[in-house]
């Protein structure tokens, strides 16, 4: 057993301290690469898993440590300890752990291992860094180290274009996010003066912010929307799936997205004075759900479908959050809980699936029941947790979540949610019955099909396990939480009831649907493939063509500036404001192009003539500029030098020499005219002095 | 401390600048590999410098006042004679000098071949440069800050126009007049700024203007002066010498002048606004410098977001850094001179470094984006060094770029014109997403031949140093705001 003291230290420092030595590791015995990932990462568990004794002693109220980081901004490098941000780093440490053991085996046969287990750590240790923060900007840092690794991670197959492409857009889409979340979290620095969660309490308490409330907030859940990918920056996380299944599992269950959900549980006690920030993210959520939900049930891929039922269960544990009370703030963690079981599960089934069978086509799947019969019964168990079949956790918690909104009173999210548990239940329901039941399909006829090794199933089981018997918790989850709901008997019948009614619809629906297959050949081919409902959903909303619109849109608008005032702009405006001026010169100047030589030509007058007639073949200013100079010198260098043969004079004939050569060599060869950048200095300086004209005099 | 004292890091670099040519000349005679003395020799004239300049600071920091006035003649004409200035801002700016401009020298010396006919010129302006830009720093009033600055304006001139094609000789020509019309602009400032004050000492200056009866005068002047100085720093759309310049310029050129030239202007730009001409009771320019920052950084931002040629893009951002530094000085807070400070130090190394790799690849004809396809697993260090800056550069935490843009940021918050902090943020994303280009090629996309290439062990070393600092500094960044702190006190109100 650790000291808290250190513990809230050491669990996120071992995997980053960890991560640095890996390529150490790979060079000393590659193959034992993942065995030492798996031993820092269980080292990190240790440390969670003693960090828990520590509350459950009664006195579960928040413990700070902190050492000095940047003095000069007043600025320390702390940890909480409290048993929110306990219990997710137990999520994250465990299944982190988990998952490694997985990985193990799964990844054996990559190349760049190494490069794997790395970003893996770093990734794990990024997310405890995060949830043990103590300040804003401390969580920033890890926030962004989150989302570094997994754009690595989404990218790991980077030479497949897509993965890239997922991954670059996994960092882009949750960037946006990020920048306004450091604005938000900027917005709060410089009124409160400190990052610190607890002190930013007591100074919003004590109503030191002048900015509202409503903009900080909005901005900082911003960047949890990015993270936990709802809608409308939702976009990246089907792409993700482009990475390996554990890193998908990762992502989903333990870290990544749950990022954003623990940022916004976390800043609730500052902002649950805000009523339209509690509003919007109810909504916000539910919608996704709802959405997210659609999609899941028309997708067709084995993955994609987990990721979009990802979407949607974010959605819901962010509208539990959004319903202001204390209960669905406990809904939302103990949701939390439940789907990083069931959702790492079921994506480590995925990989394992996708593992033997080499495809992620949910049509080319079916009939695996029989030949993986460890992989079937996990993956039921999984399926029906998400489902909210009883007795799984996903159950219990949805109940929960239920039990909140019905006693908030809250009918449009009631639907909701209603909505998306019921679409829940159904596409799992399908997912089950065309990856596992029904008849083998003739793609996997020459496949070997069998189940994994124990190493891989292992892992699977364990989180089966988990799934079973959570829901059981719900009460010492609630006592370690330190929530004190009020026990309604009409909360909880009437969500119970709900959870009855959602199955009745759903189960016949989907046993008819997906298990009799009744109505797949008629109804769904001729009707609905061409619905435009249906194209509307499966192209999910038309967000991507929007995003890439806009992205086209501003990579054409800079090339079009590029072009316009880069090269041409400055060269046509002379000519549009010379044209009427040259008109009146054009008898004696309709040889003179620019505008500044024009203004040159009026200067110096009657000189500027002789030398244009003897340079009519010139036509830009600076050209002609050298010549004259070049000209005149070599003139009288070369008389000079017919009689004084100095060393002076044959300097001056040699730069006169040089002058006139590259003038000819800078005529050649036009890159931007110098006249231009003149003109465009002047043009500056007129801003200059128009604003300052306009603002600078009180 | 006399003028000597002060000087003596000037005369350093310029004695040493001098004797270079013949000594290296020598050198190449005799069996001893001019490389290896080249190495020897940059590093004993930073070094003698270092010291030097070591003397001020511990005189500086050892005395109570907040800065130290160094006139070349005593009372009655002080506010008539060369002056020189030692406080925080400009100790702080000169020690960044040295400890970038030691590493691009070396890096110069290392990629410009020693057997090269002229090399021993180039190095010898590499020195010279460095030396003005530092007498600039120092310097108290706005006449030595002009001559001063002119000289490194000069010597940045031929360092670009070294390779003598003639893309280098056009935009060295392009650059020598873009440099004299500011200095007409700036000369013709301080002449009325003379008119207004009857000195250019930056004390008397200041007090007289806060005073003055004839702020129309004033406008007028400023006009002139920013006008000057927005040319020189490259403001948009005072910018277009800049990208041929850097473009054409030899690579390890680019990389110094980037460090050192680009962040000298800066902080000129920043001593003149925020120390001299700052009365804004009088003449408010905030607003003005809102405008053109705004206008910076997204002009920067989007024309390299459309640049195919990488070198030309890192041009590019060096604009779109003008912008940033300028919120933070137009917000005039203690926080926005920290950021500002810290900002210029991380921006050096940052464009120093992509300079630096960009200059690896273009010794091997690489140019272009499409040429640097597959770069990531021929050239894995070099590449990682690249995307170190790259990541820096889009305020990735965990590198310097990070901490420097959260204290802009905070810093404009805090001001009158907030909203630039949007622009800021927005152009933040535009950032980030140019840069993960060039990373996607570097990584995911196909190499264009089956050509090995051998990385260079030399020119990594300089590249190395920097993103060591970059990443220390982006986790400990407390080793430079410590010395700041002291400097934020200074902003007069």
């Amino acid at each position: 057993m650790i000291p808290v003291e250190y513990a809230a230290w050491l669990c996120w420092a071992i995997p980053f301290a960890g991560s640095l030595f890996v390529p150490l590791v790979a060079k000393v015995r590659r193959r034992s690469v993942g065995w030492y990932a798996v031993a820092v990462t269980f080292l990190a568990v240790a440390c969670t898993l003693s960090l828990i004794s520590g509350m459950l002693g009664g006195h579960a109220d928040a413990h700070v440590y902190s050492i000095p980081w940047m003095p000069a901004l007043n600025i320390d490098l702390s940890v909480l300890v409290d048993p929110l941000s306990v219990m997710m780093a137990n999520i994250a440490a465990c299944i982190g752990l988990l998952i490694m053991i997985y990985s193990v085996n799964y990844m054996k046969k990559e190349k760049a291992t190494p490069r794997f287990f790395f970003f893996m750590l770093l990734f794990i240790g990024g997310m405890l860094g995060l949830v043990m923060a103590n300040n804003l900007l401390q969580m920033y840092f890890f926030w962004e180290t989150v989302g570094l690794c997994s754009y690595s991670l989404i990218g790991f197959w980077y030479s497949r274009d897509d993965a890239a492409k997922a991954g670059m857009k996994a960092f882009i889409v949750t960037r946006v996010g990020d920048i306004f979340l450091l604005l938000g979290i900027l917005l709060l620095y410089v009124n409160t003066g400190t990052f610190n969660f607890m002190e930013i309490k007591e100074l919003i308490a004590a109503g030191a912010v002048s900015v509202p409330m409503l903009t900080i907030s909005i901005l900082m859940l911003i960047g949890a929307i990015g993270k936990s990918a709802q809608v409308p920056l939702h976009v990246w996380l089907p792409n993700a799936m482009e990475g390996p299944s554990p890193v998908s599992a990762l992502i989903h269950g333990a870290t990544m997205v749950k990022a954003g959900i623990y940022l916004v549980a976390r800043i609730y006690i500052l902002f649950s004075i805000v009523q339209p920030w509690l509003t919007t993210i109810t909504y916000v959520g539910g919608i996704t759900a709802f959405l997210a939900a659609t999609m899941a049930l028309t997708s067709s891929d084995l993955k994609r479908v987990l990721a979009f039922s990802t979407i949607s269960q974010l959605g819901m544990i962010m509208s539990a959050l959004g319903i202001g009370t204390e209960l669905g703030w406990f809904a939302s963690q103990f949701h939390v809980i439940s789907h990083a079981l069931f959702k790492s599960l079921l994506f480590l089934c995925a990989g394992v699936i996708m593992h033997v069978t080499h495809t992620l086509d949910l049509k080319q799947l079916g009939g695996l029941r029989k030949a993986m019969p460890i992989t079937f019964i996990v993956s039921v168990i999984g399926a029906f947790s998400l489902a909210g079949i009883p007795p799984f956790s996903g159950f219990w918690s949805k109940d929960t979540i239920f039990e909140a909104i019905i006693l908030a009173n809250n009918v449009p999210l009631f639907i909701l949610i209603f909505g998306t548990s019921v679409l829940t239940a159904i596409y799992s329901i399908r997912w089950i019955c065309s990856v596992f039941l029904g008849e083998r399909s003739a793609f996997l006829a020459d496949h070997h099909i069998h189940d994994p090794s124990p190493i891989i199933y292992v892992p699977l089981i364990l989180l089966a396990a988990a799934s079973c018997i959570t829901g059981f918790f719900k009460t010492p989850l609630e006592h370690y939480l330190g929530v004190h709901a009020e026990a309604s008997m009409s909360g909880v019948l009437l969500a119970s009831a709900t959870s009855a009614v959602i199955l009745a619809i759903a189960v016949p629906v989907a046993y008819y649907l997906y298990y009799k297959k009744r109505a797949t050949s008629l109804f769904f081919a001729r009707n609905l493939l061409n619905n435009p409902l249906y194209l509307l959903i499966s192209n999910g909303y038309y967000f991507d063509a929007v995003y890439n619109k806009i992205l086209n849109g501003v990579m054409g608008l800079a090339q079009f500036t590029c072009r316009v005032i880069e090269r041409s702009g400055v060269q046509q405006f002379p000519y549009v404001v010379a044209c009427g001026a040259s008109k009146l010169a054009q008898g004696t100047l309709n040889y003179i192009e620019s505008f500044l030589d024009r203004f040159v030509y009026v200067i110096a007058g009657g000189a500027v003539i002789t030398a244009h007639k003897t340079h009519v073949h010139l036509d830009a200013f600076l050209d002609r500029f050298c010549y004259i100079l070049a000209g005149g010198t070599v003139e009288t260098a070369r008389v000079t030098h017919e009689y004084i043969d100095s060393f002076l004079d044959r300097m001056v004939y040699l730069f006169a020499g040089k002058t006139v050569e590259h003038g000819q060599k800078i005529k050649k060869m036009h890159r931007g005219p110098l006249p231009d950048f003149v003109l465009a200095a002047a043009l500056g300086f007129f801003l200059i002095v128009i604003l300052l004209l306009l603002t600078a005099l009180r | 401390m006399n003028i000597i004292d002060i000087l003596l890091p000037t005369i350093v670099f310029t004695v040493c600048s001098l004797l270079t040519v013949p000594l290296l000349r020598l050198v190449r005679k005799t069996k001893f590999n001019p490389q290896h003395f080249m190495v020897a020799w940059v590093l004993l004239t930073f070094s003698a410098a270092a010291a030097g300049v070591f003397r001020i600071a511990t005189e500086y920091f050892g005395q109570a006042e907040s800065f130290l006035q160094i006139s070349s003649v005593d009372t009655l004409l002080e506010s008539m004679s060369t002056v020189f200035l030692v406080d925080t801002v400009s100790v702080y700016m000169v020690i960044a000098y040295l400890i970038v401009g030691s590493i691009t020298c070396l890096y110069g010396v290392l990629h410009v071949s020693s057997q090269e006919n002229l090399s021993e010129r180039y190095y010898a302006l590499m020195l010279m440069v460095t030396g003005t830009v530092i007498a600039a720093t120092f310097s108290g009033d706005l006449l030595t800050l002009f001559i001063f600055w002119e000289a490194t304006a000069a010597g940045s001139c031929f360092l670009v126009a070294y390779k003598k094609s003639r893309e280098s000789l056009e935009s060295a020509l392009k650059y020598l007049v873009m440099v004299i019309i500011a200095s007409g602009f700036i000369i013709y400032g301080l002449s009325l700024i003379f008119g207004l004050t009857g000195s250019l000492n930056f004390w008397t200056v200041r007090d007289v203007l806060l005073t003055t009866a004839n702020p129309e005068l004033l406008v007028v002047a400023f006009a002139f002066i920013i006008a000057g100085y927005a040319i020189e720093t490259a403001i948009v759309p005072f910018h277009m010498w800049m990208p041929d310049a850097y473009t054409a310029a030899p690579d390890s050129a680019s990389a110094f002048l980037s460090s050192i030239v680009d962040q000298g202007s800066y902080y000129v730009l920043l001593r003149v606004l925020l120390f001299i001409l700052t009365p804004t009771a009088v003449v408010d320019w905030r607003f003005t410098v809102a405008i053109f920052s705004a206008i910076t950084m997204t002009a920067g931002n989007l024309f390299a977001l459309a640049q195919q040629n990488v070198k030309r893009m890192i041009s590019y951002v060096c604009i779109a850094d003008i912008g940033y530094n300028l919120i933070a000085i137009t917000s005039i807070t203690s926080i926005g001179l920290m950021g500002n400070l810290f900002f210029f130090f991380v921006a050096a190394m940052e464009t120093a470094l992509a300079f630096m790799v960009i200059g690896v690849f273009r010794k091997m004809g690489l140019e272009t984006l499409d040429d640097l396809s597959g770069m990531g697993r021929k050239m894995p260090l070099t590449s990682v060094a690249f995307v170190c800056a790259a990541l820096s550069f889009s305020g990735v935490p965990l590198f310097a770029g990070f901490i420097a843009k959260y204290m802009v940021f905070t810093s404009v918050l805090q001001s009158s014109v907030a909203w630039l902090a949007v622009v800021g943020v927005l152009n933040s994303v535009l950032q980030t997403s140019y840069f993960l280009r060039v990373i996607h090629y570097f990584y995911a996309k196909p190499a264009k031949s089956d050509v090995p290439f051998k990385e260079p062990k030399k020119l990594l070393v300089p590249i190395y140093c920097l993103v060591v600092i970059i990443v220390v500094l982006g986790l400990y960044p407390d080793l430079a705001l410590d010395l700041l702190s002291a400097a934020a006190a200074l902003l007069p109100t």
